[in-house]
């Protein structure tokens, strides 16, 4: 007796990033094409507005992908950098789209961003770790 | 560039004998032997009728396709067409074929092409083929998938016969068809 078990791809699941990194983006789609040619895909993060899905142009990132003459369905992946920027820390879609067709991808509030760590918070940091030296250097000397 | 061929059988046919011509069936119900539905034949107007709403309309001559064939701009496609004839010779008779898009409002020839054949006399039905290839153009539209084929014309004329299929084709355009978009997974670089 055959047993055939087909798994449905998993979902993806939220990940944690700040402003200022750069994220990959690995995608996949099949097409159908009569002639050679290029496209372009942008991959970008989304919320939304009510029920508008905004666009965050500012941490766009696109790639011109060469699609060759198909008359089968032929499998393409490929993946898209595009850093964090312009945008609040919160939660953000994923989304990757053919701009000015309704081809698209995409996942509801799997980018969890936080806000970028500030020169200011570095700074106390290391004054913090000075402070406690400078605190225990005394009690070194006077022990010698 | 491939070419790739479809046949289709527009069935038996005699030439027109000056609208006196004998109704081949009796009046009465028939089944279709393509598609299995009930029909009705009507000796007056020799024209098999279906039952659509309580309303007779014309048996239609589009018909599923049995098989689609896909097709890129370049590619050649030959559509063959077999019938049965009995009759006299008949001369200039037109074999004519399209390729379009078929809906609500007819058939809207996006392309089409035709032979002029002659047909010699038989006196029981032959078979006879007649066939058209054609050149997919770079502009060709993802929804030109139907086609259809018919012979009429000649001296002495034959009837129009039709027969078509819908959505034989499977067109690639200049704009990419694309499915199974999908994204597989995202991380920090």
């Amino acid at each position: 007796m055959d047993l055939k078990i087909v798994f449905d791809p998993l979902e993806l699941e939220a990940k944690q990033f700040a402003v200022g990194d750069t994220v990959r983006v690995t995608f996949a789609f099949k097409y159908t094409v009569g002639a050679d040619i290029t496209i372009g895909i942008e991959a970008m993060p989304y919320h939304y507005i009510g029920p508008i899905l905004d666009r965050i142009g500012a941490s766009a990132g696109r790639k011109e992908v060469r699609l060759a003459r198909a008359t089968e369905p032929v499998e393409v992946q490929e993946s898209i950098d595009f850093t964090l920027q312009g945008i609040d820390p919160g939660a953000y879609g994923l989304l990757v789209e053919i701009p000015g067709t309704n081809y698209r991808a995409s996942a509801d509030d799997v980018l969890i961003i936080s806000a970028a760590p500030s020169p200011w918070t570095a700074m106390m940091g290391m004054m913090g770790m000075m402070m406690m030296l400078g605190m225990m250097m005394p009690v070194i000397f006077a022990e010698e | 560039m491939e070419e790739k061929t479809l046949t289709l059988d527009l069935g038996t046919f005699r030439v027109l004998q000056g609208g006196n011509d004998p109704p081949e069936y009796a009046a009465g119900w028939y089944i279709d032997p393509l598609t299995g539905q009930r029909i009705f034949y009507d000796p007056t107007t020799q024209t098999f009728y279906t039952l659509a709403g309580g309303v007779y309309i014309p048996l239609g001559y589009m018909y599923p396709a049995p098989k689609q064939v896909t097709l890129a701009i370049g590619d050649k496609l030959k559509i063959t067409m077999s019938f049965k004839y009995s009759g006299p010779a008949v001369s200039g008779a037109v074999c004519y074929y399209s390729i379009g898009v078929y809906g609500a409002l007819g058939f809207d020839e996006k392309m089409v092409g035709q032979n002029s054949k002659n047909l010699p006399q038989y006196t029981t039905p032959t078979e006879v083929t007649d066939s058209y290839t054609f050149t997919i153009p770079s502009n060709v539209g993802a929804d030109w998938n139907d086609i259809y084929c018919k012979i009429y014309g000649g001296a002495p004329s034959v009837p129009a016969n039709l027969f078509g299929y819908e959505n034989a084709l499977i067109l690639a355009g200049l704009e990419p068809t694309i499915s199974d978009f999908k994204i597989l997974d995202f991380a920090k670089v």
